[in-house]
């Protein structure tokens, strides 16, 4: 029984993250979709770990394994992953991080929790978690014990998702411009869009619009070469800036990033394209430095004018905010681990539950056979019965056992219940026999 | 409700204000769609109610109004206003929902009037 206990399985995390790592390093530590089951098939084969799953983003590549002895699968592993992916052992020992046990689980939920994301509160994470343990699942390179974590772990990333605030608002100007065009508009499909400059900004902020599905585009610029470069890129159309006055009230968002050193849109030509829009708001955003956009418009009613600095406003109060949200999510991490860790501890005790059962259960038998030779119907009579005199008399050693494993009494559970039980002497009869 | 939700968050809007409610509010252009057709609705439920009012004063042969009803046509004639405006002069957003704002506050001083017995 000793031994048993002694082979206890412990949950490790080996990893590298943009923390601990140079973006250069990350790369190469990363684990390609094809070639992820061989590396961990390969750990299993050679006995490294029993269980093992992989997460591997541009942020972070993480390595959970199960093991008996995790410090000396640690090596192992290394020397594999190294090997692998042509980096050396002492750059992932130098620049790398390994936890076990508690730690592994509380870092583990911390990554899906995304409280230890490069931006914090991204959700992304979640997902990408939830894809590398279903590829280790599906491969079947989990088992009880990474299922168990690995479950536990999304619910708490669940969770967190649901009673925090941890991912709510932009944290990117360009972002932010996005949500912000959301809050006044409702959905963006099917919204036209107006964008005045052909150059970079212009184009990064017509991207997010089009990821948020916004489909129609007027683009306006000085030179009409760029403009049309940009309509093609985007679907839309391509105008002069001559033609922004005439055009101006078609579009439900406005976002000017002109090189200009003057005022390009006035407050009388949105005064005009208000009127023009039967009430209907006008999203405007002004990303020019020097501003492109009269301050004055963001008076003019139904019209909402947003600066860069607003931008960035709105931007540092949703960082700030995430980072008290962070608080409540820390909490509910420390709540789920706490719960797991009582389950590993627990664990400690299964071997003993497992070998008290196994005992008593080949005394009923050896009974009924006894009782019961030759007769069908008696044998399935008393086996009912049997098995549930087993389960009344276990019930209460059960229980305690467990209860005594959840509270880290573990160990000293299982030396008195093989010393009341005499199940270390059952195991040597057993094994005398099988060698007779 | 959804007229003051509304003013709430275009204030906000226009003083950049992105606090805690700023997030929580649902988008400024549903809520305006929102506030119209319900104020819409409860505008033809009051149409209705005063046809069948009209009708039960003559059935009944009564005489006299008391303050409410009379107020209940001056709330009618706001939320009509609201709802043609809208239409005929693109009088949405703020101009709508300070328009039901009022129809509502003149809703509750007419009811208020009943309620206290003032009698014309």
């Amino acid at each position: 029984m000793s031994d048993n206990a002694n082979a206890q399985p412990r949950i490790f995390v080996l990893g590298a993250n943009h923390l601990t790592a140079s973006v250069s390093l990350r790369d190469r530590l990363l684990f390609g979709e094809a070639a992820l089951p061989e590396f961990m098939d390969a750990m299993l084969r050679d006995g490294v770990v029993s269980e093992i799953a992989v997460i591997s983003t541009c942020n972070r590549s993480e390595i959970y394994g199960v093991a008996a002895e995790p410090r000396e699968a640690r090596p192992k592993i290394e020397k594999a992953w190294a090997a692998r992916n042509g980096v050396s052992e002492d750059e992932i020992r130098n620049h790398g991080y390994f936890f076990t046990q508690d730690e592994a689980v509380r870092h583990l939920f911390r990554v899906i929790g995304s409280l230890d994301s490069l931006v914090l509160g991204e959700m992304q994470i979640l997902g990408q978690v939830k894809d590398a343990y279903q590829v280790a699942a599906q491969n079947r390179c989990t088992d009880f014990y990474l299922n168990h974590v690995f479950q536990s772990g999304l619910h708490t990333g669940k969770r967190i998702h649901a009673e925090t605030g941890i991912h709510e608002g932009a944290v990117s100007i360009s972002y932010a411009a996005v949500e912000l065009a959301r809050k006044v508009l409702g959905e963006l499909q099917g919204r036209v869009v107006g964008v005045v400059g052909a150059g970079e900004m212009g184009e990064l902020a017509a991207q997010h619009l089009h990821k948020a599905g916004c489909r129609d585009f007027l683009f306006f610029n000085r030179t009409l070469g760029p403009a049309e470069r940009m309509a093609a890129a985007f679907g839309g159309e391509a105008y002069l800036m001559p033609e922004l006055s005439e055009r101006m009230a078609h579009c439900d968002i406005l976002i000017s990033a002109t090189g200009a050193p003057d005022i390009v849109i006035t407050r009388d030509q949105v005064q005009n394209a208000v009127r023009h829009r039967h009430g209907r708001p006008l999203f405007l955003v002004d990303i020019a430095a020097p501003r492109d956009i009269d301050p004055g418009a963001g008076e003019v009613g139904n019209t909402f004018l947003f600066t860069i600095d607003d931008l960035k406003n709105a931007v540092s109060g949703n960082v700030e905010l995430r980072r008290v949200e962070a608080r409540k999510a820390e909490a509910i991490v420390e709540e789920e681990a706490v719960k797991v860790e009582a389950w590993a501890r627990w664990l400690e005790v299964v071997p003993v539950l497992r070998a008290l059962r196994e005992k008593y259960q080949a005394i009923a038998d050896r009974e009924v056979e006894k009782w019961a030779a030759g007769q069908p119907e008696l044998r399935s009579q008393l086996e009912s019965l049997s098995r549930g005199l087993l389960n009344k008399f276990l019930h209460d050693p059960t229980t305690r056992l467990k209860h005594l494993g959840e509270q880290g009494d573990g160990p000293r559970a299982s030396y008195y219940a093989d010393l009341l039980f005499a199940l270390a002497q059952e195991e040597k009869q057993e094994k005398q026999h099988g060698s007779s | 409700m959804l007229a003051a939700l509304y003013l709430t968050l275009h204030r906000k809007l226009k003083h950049k204000t992105f606090d805690r409610t700023f997030r929580k509010l649902p988008p400024l252009d549903k809520l305006d769609k929102l506030s119209a057709m319900w104020s819409f609705l409860g505008t033809l439920l009051m149409l209705l109610s005063g046809v069948i009012g009209i009708w039960w004063v003559k059935r009944e042969n009564l005489q006299g109004m008391a303050p409410r009803e009379i107020g209940i046509f001056g709330v009618l004639a706001i939320f009509l206003f609201a709802a043609g405006a809208r239409r005929a002069l693109g009088w949405r957003g703020r101009q709508h929902a300070l328009l039901v704002l009022a129809g509502f506050t003149a809703l509750v001083l007419a009811n208020l009037a009943g309620l206290h017995g003032f009698h014309f």
